[in-house]
């Protein structure tokens, strides 16, 4: 290569780098620019009249708790004392247990230690799997089955924790020095020991620190998840807020009682986590005790082990004993009495097969062929299913497998393989039945007001005095593309395909493919197009409101970090904002929020922004606390301005932090802004609440369960992939 | 203990680190393998300790072949052929007087390994080893934070711990300067002379092999080259060891200080077979 060549190398390459920090800036201020405007109009509230009324609510309340007075609030913060204790319980219980799982899975799952590669390489994809996994759907399963009971958040909690901490705890474990394994394993201690002695003291620190942290989101995550009827303090607000004017105090209670035990956590668990990482230089001996000779040694190594000994015993029983009280609080015994598995099971059938009835009226003596009962999905008599055939009076269906009912008036007839035939007629006052010979089976009821027969999950025969009727189960979920009404309900994919660029219209109005579009997604059955708002709503308040927090927090952050910012009032001042945001949480901010701006994806960004600038700006300032400062003198040292100094001297160094944490909370902001979708503020969180709780059709719920399974899968692979691919090119690229 | 290696080998991919060795010891004796690097002195060891499976071959120990030995019996076996490494592999955060007691772990139920109980006979064992070794003021310091000629005596202390039948060292002293790397190797030298176990140590310079051991083996790609006493070794048998030519000379291998070694009768060659 010529100089000139290299010359003009260097040029290609300095534009390139120009333009691609140029488009990175316009990217994100387009995404930031267009976001605000769409959640805006889809918001239910605008920004900009919510804005007037921000201040409204928290006022009210206030004035309200200032009334009550000094002591009044006393008495009802120690009222809701209980309701607190319960949400730190669910936490803790969920740390503990989580701790556990992903101590084990961890250690199994991480190369250097010897765990064979078919159960390491699965167990990999379990903890991602179960890390990513929405908490708010387990929570939401677990309370329809259980019932109200702090157990489902706690075994929610305790499910993300386990993926959340194992990822962090084989991180830990790759980086560990595999050669005390070695030594170990060379004086012929089991796999066990090697993992005991030669591993648990190497990651013992950082696992602790990683747990402490861990129990501080996660009682963030209790109290949240009680809102949505797991118990707790979260249920309490949802009570008070509920009531609305007059329970202001009770609502200022629980916001004082929840800002100051997170206050109190996360104090607990910073001093914790100092304290890990300080702890070194023991051991010396004095001059003296060497003086005193090998016995004084002896009593003094047999002590250590003593109190080595005592602490390996009662940490493990004191987490036991904890649990085994939390079992007791949370009523667990009589939790699993009183569960309704079936429910479970009528769930899992009811979400991946829908039903075909088959009705007749013994008053009017008519029958008719529905899907799923529904009126708007009843067959017309010319059209029936191929099963269902009428000859005059008689009507014949089919059940499969060699089952078939008939119909004739009041006179119901079932052949039953290897049962028999079974007579029913239908009487003013009672049912005649004429049943085989022989023990009647288990599956088969006869009253004589009521008859009920469920041989197997598919099939399914009633009769009552006023009417029979007849289930036949499919596989898949009905009516999925088309409404049963549409003219395209029953056709082949290969059909509408050739209907779509077919010339003749089946609406005027529109062309074929557009009216096949319309169709799929106006279908009031599956509501496609709402469920894709809901969906995009959701993703909007992750999006922005991380971005927003990243991008505030930032130049917050250059405030906050003393060897940017001398004055010390300042720092201070901003260092309590960054406390203040992070500590009120995303639970009171969202549902200040959702009262000021109303449902929509504006107020879930909001949200997420104001916590996480909290959150992003602590760690932001931390990193920028590390930064080196030769490299600012190097740059400071060419007559570089104060701006040019940062954006070269200190920006390279604090981008790779900045990226990976924004990518790292835009990934768990996802699966937040479902929860707090859940509180209120809509998307995707607030469909799947509402859905569950008419629980009729459950494949619906489970339809929106799969996609929000994979839209906050899609956001974390995206993250992770992004991330990867920033960091790594870093020293190559920079923006 | 008789140890009996026969047409022990093992190959990496193609490679062949080590290639049909043999080997015969008879009584104890302190024994030197040396060779350049890659020669494979250490996979030759690690074979004998099990950490490297061997490709073929067999190690007959008092007429058992320790190379089908499993599960329990395998980590018998382990504990008997104590190994000391380069690196020490001690555990950095534990402290000093617990790494000496990990040697016995071998002895230990599950239960008693994972609530940290050593018993008292334990304690004061590990102490008369580290007191032997000259390191006992020591004992309740984190490993990591001594000097790697510390760390290594108790690695030494954990071999002892374990009450092997013989000892396996690494190229103890290659990481160690030259004051230091004469405490352990009288050390291991003490050893052989005052329990009377043999001690096979991989050394990567001739004149420490020449002044502590009674038997050098000689390695060269794989293959055994000599055999025999210190004294019979000759400068064109290094040589032919190092693989060097005519400018070879052993002050290019010397890392050790120049202090005589002390006259020691138990010294003697050991005669050499297979
Ligand atoms: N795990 C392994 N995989 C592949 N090849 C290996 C492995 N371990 C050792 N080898 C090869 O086997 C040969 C012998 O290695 P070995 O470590 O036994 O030599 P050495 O004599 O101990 O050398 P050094 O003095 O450098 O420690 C070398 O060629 C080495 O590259
Ligand atoms: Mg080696």
């Amino acid at each position: 290569m010529t100089f000139a060549d290299l010359e003009s190398e260097i040029v290609r390459q300095t534009r390139r780098r120009q333009m691609y920090s140029g488009l990175a800036v316009l990217i994100v201020a387009a995404v930031l620019i267009a976001g605000f405007d769409v959640s805006n109009s889809m918001n239910s509230g605008s920004f900009w009249t919510g804005l007037g009324q921000f201040f409204d609510y928290p006022a009210g309340l206030l004035s309200e708790a200032w009334e009550t007075g000094l002591i009044g609030m006393a008495e009802l913060m120690w009222r809701f004392l209980p309701a607190l204790i319960e949400t730190l319980n669910i936490a803790v219980a969920a740390t503990l247990l989580g701790g556990l799982g992903a101590s084990v899975l961890s250690l199994a799952a991480t190369p250097n230690l010897g765990a064979p590669a078919w159960l390491r390489l699965p167990l990999r994809r379990v903890l991602d799997v179960m890390r990513a996994f929405p908490e708010l759907i387990i929570a939401l399963f677990l309370i329809f089955v259980l019932g109200t009971s702090p157990v489902p958040a706690m075994i929610a909690v305790a499910f993300h924790t386990v993926g959340a901490l194992g990822k962090l705890f084989s991180e830990v474990n790759e980086n560990i020095d595999v050669k005390p394994m070695e030594g170990l394993a060379s004086s012929g201690a089991s796999w066990f020991q090697r993992i005991r002695y030669g591993v648990i003291p190497q990651v013992a620190p950082n696992w602790l620190s990683y747990f402490l942290l861990r129990l501080e989101i996660n009682v963030r995550a209790s109290a949240i998840l009680g809102f949505v009827g797991a118990g707790g303090i979260g249920t309490e607000l949802r009570r008070t807020i509920g009531w609305g004017q007059g329970s202001g105090d009770e609502t200022i209670a629980l916001f004082v009682l929840l800002i100051v035990s997170i206050f109190l956590i996360d104090q607990l668990s910073s001093w914790g986590r100092a304290r890990l990482a300080g702890r070194q230089g023991q051991g010396e001996e004095t001059s003296a005790q060497t003086a005193h000779g090998h016995e004084n040694r002896v009593a003094r190594v047999r002590a250590m082990v003593r109190r080595r000994t005592a602490l390996t015993v009662l940490a493990p029983a004191l987490a036991l004993g904890y649990l085994a009280y939390a079992w007791v609080a949370f009523d667990v015994t009589g939790l699993i009495a009183s569960a309704r598995p079936e429910r479970a099971a009528i769930l899992a059938t009811d979400s991946v097969m829908y039903k075909t009835h088959v009705e007749e009226s013994l008053r009017t003596g008519e029958v008719e062929v529905a899907i799923e009962g529904e009126r708007t999905a009843t067959y017309a008599p010319d059209a029936l299913p191929d099963w269902v055939r009428v000859d005059g009076e008689t009507w014949d269906v089919d059940l499969g497998d060699g089952w078939r009912v008939t119909l004739d008036g009041p006179r119901m007839t079932v052949e039953a393989p290897g049962y028999g035939t079974i007579r029913v007629t239908a009487q003013e006052r009672e049912l005649l039945y004429d049943l085989p010979a022989g023990p009647q089976p288990d599956w088969l009821r006869t009253d004589p007001v009521k008859f009920d027969m469920r041989p197997e999950i598919g099939k399914r025969v009633q009769a009552s005095r006023a009417k029979f009727e007849i289930h036949r189960y499919h596989w898949g979920w009905e009516n999925f593309w088309f409404p049963f009404r549409s003219p395209l309900w029953g056709m082949s994919a290969g059909e509408v395909w050739s209907l779509a660029w077919s010339p003749d219209r089946l609406d005027p109005a529109m062309s074929n493919a557009a009216f096949i579009f319309d169709q799929v997604w106006t279908n009031p059955d599956w509501m496609h197009g709402e469920v894709f708002k809901a969906l995009l709503e959701t993703i909007m308040m992750a999006l922005l409101g991380t971005l927003v927090a990243a991008f505030v927090g930032l130049p917050l952050a250059f405030l906050a970090a003393a060897n940017f910012t001398p004055s010390l009032a300042l720092r201070f001042g901003v260092r309590r904002l960054f406390d203040l945001l992070r500590g009120i949480d995303m639970l009171i901010w969202s549902l200040i929020f959702i009262r000021a701006f109303g449902l929509g994806p504006l107020t879930g960004a909001l949200a997420i922004a104001f916590t996480d600038t909290g959150s992003l700006g602590k760690l932001f300032s931390e990193a920028l606390e590390n930064v080196d400062d030769k490299q600012i003198e190097g740059v400071h040292s060419t007559g570089a301005s104060q701006l040019q100094r940062y954006r070269f001297g200190v920006l390279p160094q604090i981008l790779p932090v900045f990226l990976s944490q924004a990518l790292y909370y835009l990934e768990s902001n996802t699966r937040s802004a479902t929860v707090i979708g859940a509180l209120g503020a809509g998307g995707i969180g607030l469909m799947l609440v509402e859905t569950m709780r008419t629980s009729r059709d459950w494949e619906n719920t489970l339809y929106i369960i799969v996609l929000t399974i994979l839209v906050v899968f899609a956001m974390d692979a995206l993250s992770g992939w992004l991330r990867r691919r920033l960091i790594q090119g870093h020293e190559a690229r920079e923006v | 203990m008789l140890i009996k290696i026969e047409s022990l080998t093992k190959r990496f991919g193609t490679a062949t680190a080590v290639d049909a060795a043999e080997i015969r010891v008879e009584k104890p004796a302190m024994i030197g393998i040396i060779g350049r690097s890659g020669a494979g002195k250490s996979t030759l060891l690690r074979m004998i300790n099990r950490l490297t499976p061997a490709t073929s071959g067999r190690i007959l120990v008092d007429g058992t072949d320790v190379l089908t030995l499993k599960g329990a019996a395998l980590r018998r076996w382990r504990r008997d052929c104590a190994m000391i490494f380069q690196q020490f592999n001690l555990v950095p955060r534990l402290d000093v007087v617990t790494n000496v007691m990990l040697g016995r772990l071998n002895g230990h139920s599950a239960l008693a390994s994972a609530f940290n109980v050593f018993s008292e006979a334990d304690v004061r064992q590990a102490l008369a080893h580290l007191d032997r070794l000259g390191i006992a003021e020591h004992a309740l310091k984190r490993a990591e934070a001594l000097s790697g000629g510390q760390q290594q005596r108790v690695a030494i202390a954990r071999a002892l711990m374990q009450d092997p039948k013989f000892v396996l060292a690494d190229e103890p002293i290659a990481s160690l300067d030259p004051l230091n790397a004469q405490v352990v190797m009288d050390a291991l030298r003490r050893i052989h002379v005052e329990q009377g176990l043999s001690v096979i140590c991989n050394l990567h310079t001739l004149d420490t092999a020449r002044r502590y051991c009674d038997r050098v083996i000689g390695m060269r790609a794989g293959r055994i080259v000599f055999d025999g006493p210190a004294e019979l070794l000759t400068e064109a048998m290094a040589r032919e060891i190092y693989g060097a030519g005519a400018e070879f000379s052993e002050a290019t291998t010397s890392t050790s200080l120049a202090t005589p070694f002390p006259s020691e009768a138990g010294r003697r060659a050991v005669p050499v077979t297979g």
